[in-house]
């Protein structure tokens, strides 16, 4: 059977984009999520959307699960072959097939990685406003398939407020064209929204058209430390009500900045948590606003507020940011494993106490990373994952904290998505009723199961 | 020896499996981002070699020998974790599996001999002449080592001209390579390469010229100069380049020698970086030319001015950026020469790409070519007049990208740059 895919595989891509040998497969065997593992019949490669309806014709002809991948930077486990199958693997389609300037408008094709179509807009002075931290390495199929969000979201919001129109190649091979190349749209059901976000569970984005934004002019960044985090969580609440609309606040909690202070051996203020307010606009705007959050944090009782006013400020203030993630494992010994979940802003600051009093119940460290302008808080677990109890700690640690977190009114992903880490958890918080509603949008869909099987819970 | 596979295994461990390795590797964006020949997917078989749940096959083999050990995913990675380390170390497992294709044997074959010669071509018997009509002392601790890339590159780059037109007959070319050898037509094949080889060595000529305008008097030690290892070392040969280095020491520490000025900044990079973990007490101060030079500038303020306005763009070979950590002094000297206006590339100083060499080009020439084009487009941006660097493989790659793009732009070594901008 296998070689008989193989060969029928070959004759559509070529020889040369069919990988089936375990040394060329096992690179597709996981993701960013890393614990989560599966061995795939093959990896191919296409180059057009022809090839990719000849590939999904085929497999679904023959109920062969499919499973689109891009960089494989999800912290899921979506691109993971947990039911083998073939791995489409969409990174060598990445064409820049349009800029359009006076339309403010793009259009890529799926494999085209974020930070490369950030440099060339940037040569139009424009960009695409969100902004994964994964940006160097994520493409925009993985991009618009998993909703992806960043910092600027509270401002500009996520992947789904930038999309215009997809190419996409159905379970059963054929090709549609959703929304259109206008900055509006309006006719009928909202297609492109369902896609964006579907986790490669309902069809192939081959292509996507974008919004964009010309760059503002400025940017500046102002920085706060409290003695405690459900201050600095209430700030950023106050922000909001002084009348301002950032367009990042990242929130850093004490154990990072003990393993940035570690790690790069530098001394910071001994503090709770570490808020960074970002602004942009025209200059005189950004001027304006940075007065304004500056006061406004002072006012919160942070106990230094430091507001850039050189290059070497500006980038000084990204420090604890920049360096979080690789500093913790280095300075914990154990890997970070990172959950990603969403509350409403006012209630950030029991969140961080809940989510420590959790972690602390099992035994597990845990560090808060926050995009807090929008609620969307990271809790990054230290694991050895080479312990299975611990391990078996963790994901209990975890289960309830998404728990507590659906409790309050919160959901369980504000930008990583569901995967397989989450499948069994997403109908605690949407309901039967509505798993019910998605897993019959998926039979219409996909009447076979073909499309990244065994994720979201569908 | 090296480091211990445990402790690569355990630093893997912290692999956050983020993809920003795959956003800087040139062999992966030549090979159009497949994942499995690039810095992720190698660190992802290689943890899966030394689990053993996957077996040392020539097929892993290409995995592992299509990274030009350029280190660039090492300065990109948030771990800093070294691909071009695990590259190295994957080899020397398939190696002594004896898993390599006859083709890829026969290339370790013939760099054991020729390092074990002196030179890695295996023109040991010429090395030299490039310093025959000089006079250099030969009473000083301080020597300048010319690198047998360097005085023999013209062999490199009709080896790498004559497989890329012939590569489907590999063997047969490294059978006939063997008989130049065996029928020791070496000198002749020299003088047949004469303006090749005049490329190459004309550098080492303008380098010894430079430090005495300088009043810096290295010594050369000629026919006796050994071969430094790095190809056995990229290559994955790492017993015998432990074995190798020791020897090279004890040769050194005979002549007294305390101080090595290169002018290949692989040679440099090797000594640096690799010999204080493989030799026990290694303890010779290495410099680049180039660093030297500055110095001298920064002291003694002399005059340069080249003899017409140009355009240069520097190209940080991945050796003197990323092993050697040299990046700030090209610049002072080329800012010192007058006439010349220096332009950055993308891609500079410790972030500089490959130029597609780092032993690729020996074996998968295309996907090598296509590294150097991607390289020598992004050095053209600026329509610079002259690309200047200071390798003879970057060399070698520079104008095999120049050629294949058919650009005017010309390839001229930093040194010569420099030596032609002295008052006569
Ligand atoms: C260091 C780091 C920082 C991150 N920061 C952020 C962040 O700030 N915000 C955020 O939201 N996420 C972030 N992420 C998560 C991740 O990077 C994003 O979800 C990203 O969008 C995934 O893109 P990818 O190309 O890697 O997709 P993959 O991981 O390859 O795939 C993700 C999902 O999309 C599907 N898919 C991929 N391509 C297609 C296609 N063409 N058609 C249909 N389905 C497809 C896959 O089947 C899978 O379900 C981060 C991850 C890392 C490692
Ligand atoms: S950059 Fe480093 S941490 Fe990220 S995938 Fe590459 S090796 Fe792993
Ligand atoms: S050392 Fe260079 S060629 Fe090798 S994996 Fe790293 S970036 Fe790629």
């Amino acid at each position: 059977m296998n070689q008989g895919i193989i060969q029928t595989l070959k004759k559509i891509v070529g020889e040369a984009n069919v990988f089936e040998q375990l040394e060329d497969v096992l690179p597709y065997t996981l993701d960013a999520s890393i614990i989560y593992r599966g061995v795939p019949v093959c990896v191919v490669r296409p180059h057009s959307t022809e090839e990719v309806s000849e590939i999904v014709k085929f497999a679904n002809e023959h109920k062969i699960p499919i499973i689109p991948r891009g960089a494989g930077t999800n912290f899921v486990g979506a691109v993971v072959p947990s039911s083998g199958g073939i791995v489409v693997d969409l990174t060598g389609m990445n064409r820049i097939i349009e800029i359009n300037p006076a339309d403010l408008t793009c259009t890529v094709e799926a494999g085209v990685v974020h930070a490369k179509l950030e440099s060339e807009l940037a040569k139009y002075g424009l960009y695409w406003p969100p902004d994964p931290g994964s940006s160097d390495a994520c493409t925009m199929g993985g991009v618009i398939a998993m909703n992806a969000g960043g910092m600027r979201a509270l401002k500009y919001g996520t992947t789904r407020d930038w999309v215009l129109g997809l190419k996409v190649v159905l379970p059963n091979g054929r090709v549609i064209k959703t929304g259109s190349k206008t900055l509006k749209g309006n006719a009928g059901y909202d297609l492109t929204r369902l896609f964006i976000g579907s986790e490669g569970t309902l069809g192939i984005i081959t292509e996507a058209t974008l919004k964009l934004r010309p760059i503002p002019e400025a940017e500046n960044r102002i920085s706060a430390y409290f003695d405690s985090i459900e201050k600095a969580g209430a700030a950023v609440s106050k922000i909001y009500m002084a009348g301002i609309v950032p367009a990042a606040m990242e929130l850093m909690d004490r154990s990072i900045i003990t393993a940035v202070s570690k790690w790069l051996a530098k001394k910071f203020p001994d503090v709770d948590a570490y808020l960074i307010v970002s602004v942009d606009g025209s200059r005189d705007e950004v001027e304006v606003l940075s007065n304004k959050v500056e006061r406004v944090l002072k006012e919160s009782g942070a106990s230094q507020v430091l507001r850039a006013t050189t290059q070497e400020e500006f980038n000084e203030i990204w420090l604890i940011r920049s360096e979080g993630a690789t500093a913790l494992p280095n300075v914990t010994g154990k890997m970070n494993v990172t959950h990603d979940v969403c509350v409403p802003i006012s209630k950030l600051p029991e969140v961080f106490k809940e989510i420590r009093n959790i972690c602390n119940k099992y035994g597990i460290p845990v560090a808060i990373e926050s995009h807090a302008g929008d609620g969307n808080v990271h809790a990054i677990f230290s694991v050895n994952l080479e312990d299975p109890e611990e391990c078996a700690r963790a994901k209990k640690a975890h289960d309830e904290m998404c728990r507590y977190i659906i409790k309050i009114g919160g959901t369980i992903s504000g930008e990583h998505g569901i995967g397989i880490d989450k499948a069994e958890l997403l109908v605690e918080e949407i309901g039967p009723i509505s798993m019910e509603l998605m897993r019959a949008i998926k039979r219409v869909f996909d009447p076979n199961n073909i499309m990244n099987p065994g994720k979201m819970g569908v | 020896m090296g480091k211990s596979l445990n402790d690569l295994a355990k630093k893997l461990q912290f692999c956050e499996h983020c993809g920003f390795c795959r956003s800087v590797c040139p062999f992966l964006e030549a090979s159009n981002m497949e994942e499995s020949v690039g810095p992720r997917g190698r660190k992802t078989l290689f943890l899966s070699l030394f689990e053993g749940k996957v077996q040392p096959t020539p097929r892993l083999a290409q995995k592992f020998y299509m990274c030009g050990v350029c280190r660039a995913c090492a300065v990109k990675c948030p771990q800093s974790i070294d691909i071009a380390e695990v590259s190295v170390h994957a080899r020397h497992i398939i190696i002594k599996a004896n898993a390599l294709n006859p083709f890829m044997r026969k290339v370790a074959n013939s760099l054991v001999k020729g390092v074990e010669d002196g030179d890695i071509f295996g023109a040991a018997a010429t090395k030299a002449k490039w310093a025959k009509n000089i006079t250099i002392p030969n009473d000083s601790g301080t020597v300048f080592f010319a690198s047998c890339m360097d005085t023999s590159m013209a062999y490199g780059e009709l080896l790498v001209d004559t497989l890329e037109n012939f590569g489907w007959a590999e063997n047969t070319l490294m059978f006939l390579s063997e008989l130049v050898q065996k029928l020791n037509i070496i000198k002749f094949l020299d003088t047949f390469l004469k303006r090749k080889n005049e490329f190459y060595r004309k550098s080492l000529v303008n380098t010894i010229n430079l430090l005495n305008k300088l009043n810096i008097r290295p010594s050369y030690l000629g026919n006796d100069e050994p071969c430094c290892g790095a190809a056995l070392h990229t290559y994955g040969l790492l017993d015998e380049f432990t074995e190798h280095a020791k020897k090279v020491y004890k040769i050194f520490k005979e002549k007294g020698i305390r101080r090595l000025i290169v002018h290949n900044p692989i040679c440099g990079g090797i000594f640096k970086t690799e010999y204080p973990s493989y030799v026990d007490g290694w303890d010779v101060e290495v410099k680049h030319v180039i660093e030297v030079v500055a110095e001298a500038i920064e002291n003694n303020g002399i005059e340069l001015q080249y003899p017409e306005p140009i355009k240069v763009v520097f190209h940080d070979p991945c050796y003197l950026a990323r092993f050697m950590g040299v990046v700030d002094e090209p610049r002072i000297v080329l800012k010192t020469i007058e006439n010349l206006e220096l332009i950055e590339p993308p891609h500079n100083k410790r972030e500089t790409k490959c130029c597609g060499g780092g032993g690729v080009e020996l074996i998968y020439r295309d996907v090598a070519i296509s590294a150097a084009i991607n390289r020598v487009s992004e050095l053209n941006t600026g329509n610079p007049d002259i690309i200047s660097s200071c390798c003879p493989v970057c060399a070698l790659m520079i104008k095999k990208g120049i050629k294949n793009l058919k650009l005017k732009v010309k390839y001229v070594d930093l040194i010569d740059l420099v030596n032609n901008s002295l008052n006569p």
